[in-house]
């Protein structure tokens, strides 16, 4: 069963009592609130997820509510924790997604997580790592409507022992003008309400799409790391570069590299291995797509560009 | 404690640093090692790699040091290339790569 497959006043009382309970690839969460607002915004967003039985056993347990004595104002907490006070009620979907990036991030240390998003064709995956503002979230949007699958708008994971990426799909968070980009550039992309006014700016999130939340424990086969990097009115150039560059540039985008020590060193050498690396300097979005999607139909015709 | 000038490391004796450093390359002049003590990750061009190499083959004094990383590279050793491999070895020194033989009495 999913989401959207529950009545929205079976959604509330849910959220209100036992708490409701869904996948997000490997992982699952569970929210209690007795915020309409908040049920509502995460049934929209998360509407194509799978739910979980009630009686599972999460990684995370989220609490929205009202703070007692500023009733104006909402906390949220994960396991009991907050993560967030005196919040803005009209921003509480925005950091809840942040919420909810922290549990992805933070916790699940018996995976090997990179600052990244990924996407994937014929069982081939692009990693582009970056940072807030190199472009990677509004290239992930644009790519999964010309025909790749999202794996993650936001981190590339993968499990010691395998080299394999394991999606996590959720909702693509896009920031002030790329969500008028993403509008103009797939008008059918579904979009939720926008939220002017956090730290980020004005953010919006895409819904993934339906088959990309279906297909959430198809793994993919990292192939290639590109380095986004968005430069107003810059034409689009994709260069080589170095592996050991490359490692270093992953490494500085991973959540818990050093957490892992030496083994995980032993897996980002061997991710940089499987992969070609690139840097891509872009100021439009078609290009950039026409970029990547012709380097990745070259190496795929390429018998040689097969090997590691 | 770490050489901070020239002029020691030109004086000392220098040896690897254990536990043995990790290493990756891909065969493009440049080569990734992990420091399994620091738990840090190094990015080092042809050079510092050649003197980490002739290092772990055991302690060696500043002027065999130069002398071999020369003889590879094929070019002979002057004054500004002692004093770049000296400003190296306390780079080197600096982030713990390599270290200074103390001698014993």
């Amino acid at each position: 069963m999913r989401l959207r497959e529950i009545p929205e006043v079976g959604l509330l009382a849910r959220c209100r009592q036992e708490g409701l309970a869904w996948h997000i690839g490997p992982f699952s969460v569970r929210l209690k609130t007795r915020l309409r607002e908040v049920a509502n915004g995460v049934a929209l967003l998360y509407a194509e997820f799978p739910l979980a039985e009630q009686d599972t056993i999460v990684d995370a347990e989220i609490h929205v509510e009202r703070e007692a004595v500023r009733p104006g104002k909402v906390r949220i907490r994960v396991d009991g924790i907050d993560q967030y006070k005196g919040l803005r009620r009209s921003l509480t979907i925005p950091l809840l997604e942040w919420t909810m990036n922290v549990c992805v991030f933070q916790r699940p240390h018996e995976y090997f997580m990179l600052h990244a998003a990924v996407v994937e064709r014929n069982g081939r995956a692009v990693l582009l790592p970056g940072r807030a503002g190199s472009g990677k979230s509004t290239l992930c949007a644009g790519l999964i409507h010309r025909g790749w699958r999202l794996l993650s708008d936001e981190v590339a994971l993968i499990r010691p022992g395998h080299g394999d990426l394991l999606p996590v799909p959720r909702p693509v968070s896009l920031k002030d003008k790329s969500i008028g980009v993403i509008r103009r550039f797939a008008p059918d992309a579904i979009l939720g309400p926008e939220w002017p006014g956090t730290a980020k700016g004005t953010v919006a999130h895409m819904l993934p799409p339906a088959v990309s939340v279906a297909r959430a424990h198809d793994v993919a086969t990292p192939r290639w790391i590109v380095f986004p990097s968005f430069s107003v009115n810059a034409p689009t150039s994709l260069e080589s570069i170095k592996k050991g560059t490359a490692l270093m540039r992953a490494a500085d985008n991973s959540f818990n590299y050093s957490v892992h020590g030496e083994r995980g060193f032993m897996m980002l050498s061997d991710l940089i291995d499987r992969c070609e690396c690139y840097e891509l300097t872009f100021g439009n979005l078609d290009d950039a797509i026409e970029t990547i999607d012709e380097f990745s139909t070259v190496a795929g015709k390429s018998p040689t560009a097969e090997r590691p | 404690m770490a050489v901070t000038e020239e002029s020691q490391a030109r004086r000392a004796r220098w040896r690897s640093v254990s536990p043995p450093l990790v290493w990756r390359s891909w065969g493009e002049d440049e080569y990734v090692v992990y420091h399994p003590d620091s738990g840090d990750t190094h990015l080092l061009n042809g050079v510092s790699a050649e003197v980490l190499w002739r290092l772990e083959s055991g302690p060696t004094g500043f002027r065999d040091l130069t002398g071999q990383v020369a003889g590879v590279m094929g070019i002979p050793v002057d004054t500004q290339f002692e004093t770049s491999i000296a400003k190296l070895l306390v780079y080197l020194d600096s982030v713990g790569l390599v270290e200074v033989q103390r001698e014993t009495t």
